[in-house]
């Protein structure tokens, strides 16, 4: 049996991932969630950002960044409207533009009076990576050829004759799973022109955006579906994340679990062996 | 020459692209460097065509000889051919309503999949290597479950509302992981701009075939 | 022409490690002794590993990243292509060599062809495996998994750029039985390697790689030159902290020049 133990199959483990997972997510326990100090620091700068800040939104990720990302750009939205901020949105990645209509797809249903165009502008992808940022800071409509992501012309929006290039926006906020990502933007923009950089990531890059965290490059984190959770509890509006925490805290403490097991089979069976 | 003339152009470019990164005031060089920049977009591009070929090669000989599993590889050209044709005959555009159709509801929902199986590979990567074999390996488990517990609510639920494992996880995250984060990141730039010197000199050939000198 | 705000420090650091890159190169050249470079497991290992493809009569995976080619891992990585291609086509061994990137594709094709030719068997060499699977990052996870599950590699090397793909390949190759020998700089993805394969370069074990295995002396003698490097980024730690703990904003402000 001290066997089996240190050498479970490894479907067991698939199956229970999914029946945990599932059960969380259909029945949800509810777990209190804190927000943690980097989280706060990101909410109170848009928070104290004066009405009509142009704010620019990067979009430096692509369809497995959604579940942590994307309910961290919705709370970041709702908090930004209710204080009449003005978003310009895009990235270096091929997704951007997508992912922009999604995030803003709750402005029609919670914020009907914000219009596009006015308040807030989808540029999309552009190809180009870093080079693109370069380009950006100098006319972000000759270097997103004047055409935005529903094939507007670029001059034709109000909201783009008070956006020139990147240097207009008072903050950035980027959210990223990988590269092109914040050390881009870093190297480019918030770097040299001192554009205060928040940032939301997946969990798996947290460890590695530490160091710029704790060096200033880097104002806030948003660190995974743990931050975007935290934020719309700031924000009063429990979506996804806060839903998702809790198959998040059920699988790991399932993992945790197994690994306990295989380590009590595996020194049962090496003392046998002995 | 055939490895000459690439060393050479390798050289020329490199120089031109370190004066284009640090320097401001030529507007030769800038356009010089755009107009490569384009350039390499443009080969990107048109180098998809090689690889359909080694694909349709592949899979076309697997066909032919009926090999276990040929079928999947006549989905695979029928997918590969199949989009390539409607796309370039019919859509003519990444913005047509049919493109985005068939990239949000086909093309990123795999994605959103293979992404997700992760969870399932982490599960049993965890169950297999988390032993504790030596004292270092004993460490890493126990930062792994103060780690797994101590960033999710769970954590705090088990110990009664007490945020311990939260404070033990964000001290890891701030001190020891961020320490041995600065000192791989300065090594491995070191290596990168080392190797970038050593191809740009020339000394290093192992992308042309062949080793060293 | 002046150089760009921000950039100036940046630059002369780079021109300074140029010059020691170049002085410890010539120095190989004359002939001093170059120091010795400590064990590789990893690297060590790949002589092992491509040994146990022989006897078992099963091939070689080998996938440099999904980085491009401007990505010094890659480069890297082809380095060390070149080296198992060698090794296979010497002992016979197959190697299936996917990518991702369509500019790596012809770079590997190449290399592997060059590496059989080297040894006197260029009949040997079979074009399709060297294969290119798709531009997609989880299309080619996908591909490689295929691969693995089909052709049951005995030997993996996951070298280059890797991102979330990273731990598909690791998990299915030890599912497939295979020896896994990794490598990458990105930090993010070192644990999972770590955690699930037998060895593992992390960061400059990678870019050290083509220098270990062919113990050129001018190789090895860069090596050096990334060491002096080193150095100067501990000294400048330290004095940063000390100055940083007075409050005296001398080297910050050096820095950002």
């Amino acid at each position: 049996m001290w066997v089996k133990l240190a050498s479970i199959d490894r479907r067991w483990i698939y199956g229970l991932m999914i029946f945990v997972i599932a059960l969380a997510l259909l029945k949800p326990v509810g777990l209190a969630i804190i927000p943690s100090a980097d989280t706060k620091k990101v909410y109170d700068a848009i928070d104290k950002l004066p009405p009509g800040t142009i704010v620019w939104l990067g979009m430096e990720f692509s369809a497995g960044g959604v579940p942590e990302l994307m309910p961290a750009i919705q709370a970041i939205i709702r908090q930004g409207f209710r204080h009449d901020l003005r978003f310009v949105c895009g990235g270096m990645w091929v997704m951007a533009g997508d992912m922009c209509d999604q995030a803003f797809s709750i402005a029609k249903t919670e914020f009907p009076n914000k219009k596009y165009g006015v308040d807030w502008v989808n540029i999309g992808y552009k190809p180009g990576n870093e080079v693109l940022l370069q380009r950006y800071l100098t006319n972000v409509g000759e270097a997103a050829l004047n055409i935005d992501f529903y094939l507007n012309k670029l001059d034709t929006l109000p909201l783009m004759k008070e956006f020139p290039n990147l240097k207009s926006a008072k903050m950035l906020m980027i959210f990223c799973t990988g590269t092109p990502g914040e050390r881009e933007y870093i190297k480019h923009v918030s770097g040299p022109n001192n554009i205060p950089l928040a940032q939301s990531c997946v969990s798996v890059s947290v460890p590695e955006i530490m160091p710029l965290i704790q060096a200033g490059q880097i104002l806030g984190l948003l660190a995974g579906m743990k931050g975007a959770a935290e934020y719309e509890v700031l924000v009063n509006k429990p979506g996804s994340a806060t839903a998702g925490m809790d198959a998040q805290s059920f699988s790991h403490g399932l993992i945790v679990i197994f690994m306990i097991l295989g380590n009590i089979g595996y020194f049962l069976t090496r003392n046998k062996k002995a | 020459m055939k490895k000459e003339v690439p060393m050479a152009i390798c050289f020329i470019l490199a120089v031109l692209y370190v004066v284009a990164n640090y320097f401001t005031g030529s507007k030769f060089i800038t356009t010089l460097k755009t107009t490569l920049d384009d350039w390499f977009l443009i080969v990107t591009a048109w180098a998809v065509l090689v690889g359909t070929v080694n694909l349709t090669q592949i899979h076309g000989r697997r066909i032919r000889a009926k090999r276990e599993g040929y079928v999947f590889s006549a989905w695979l050209l029928a997918c590969l051919y199949g989009m390539m044709l409607v796309s370039i005959l019919i859509f003519r555009s990444a913005n047509a309503i049919g493109w985005k159709f068939m990239y949000n509801q086909l093309i990123a929902p795999m994605n959103a999949t293979v992404y997700a199986t992760l969870v399932f590979y982490i599960g049993s990567a965890a169950y297999r290597s988390f032993r504790m074999r030596s004292l270092e390996a004993t460490i890493l488990l126990v930062t792994a479950v103060v780690m797994m517990l101590g960033r999710v609510p769970l954590g705090r639920m088990l110990l009664g509302g007490r945020p311990y494992l939260g404070q033990m996880a964000d001290w890891i995250l701030s001190v020891p992981n961020s320490a041995g984060m600065r000192g791989i990141q300065i090594g491995a730039c070191l290596g990168g701009l080392a190797t970038a010197l050593r191809i740009m000199l020339g000394i290093e050939r192992g992308h042309l075939g062949g080793t060293g000198e | 022409m002046t150089i760009l705000k921000t950039y100036v420090f940046a630059f002369w650091v780079e021109m300074i490690f140029l010059a020691s890159l170049i002085t410890m190169i010539l120095r190989a050249r004359q002939g001093v002794k170059v120091p010795a470079v400590y064990k590789v497991a990893g690297l060590d290992a790949m002589d092992e590993a491509i040994g146990r493809c022989t006897e078992m009569g099963r091939p070689v995976h080998f996938s440099p990243g999904i980085g491009d080619v401007q990505n010094a891992q890659t480069l890297a990585a082809m380095s060390i292509l070149g080296y198992v291609a060698k090794q296979c086509a010497r002992y016979d061994t197959d190697l299936i060599a996917t990518n991702r990137n369509i500019i790596v594709y012809p770079i590997s094709e190449e290399i592997v062809k060059q590496a059989y030719s080297e040894v006197g068997k260029p009949d040997n060499f079979k074009i399709e495996n060297v294969r290119w699977i798709s531009d997609d990052q989880f299309a080619y996870a996908t591909g490689v998994t295929g691969i693995m599950y089909r052709e049951k590699p005995a030997a993996n090397i996951l070298v280059g750029a890797f991102w979330a793909e990273s731990l598909i390949f690791a998990e299915v190759g030890a599912n497939a039985g295979a020896i896994q020998i990794s490598g990458t700089a990105n930090t993010h993805q070192i644990p999972f390697f770590v955690a699930a394969c037998d060895y593992c370069l992390i960061g400059e074990e990678l870019y050290a790689a083509s220098a270990y295995l062919s113990k050129e002396p001018v190789l090895l003698g860069s090596l050096v030159a990334q060491d002096w490097g080193k150095m100067v980024g501990v000294i400048l730690i330290l004095v940063g902290t000390v100055l940083a703990s007075v409050k005296n904003p001398w080297l910050k402000n050096l820095l950002s020049k």
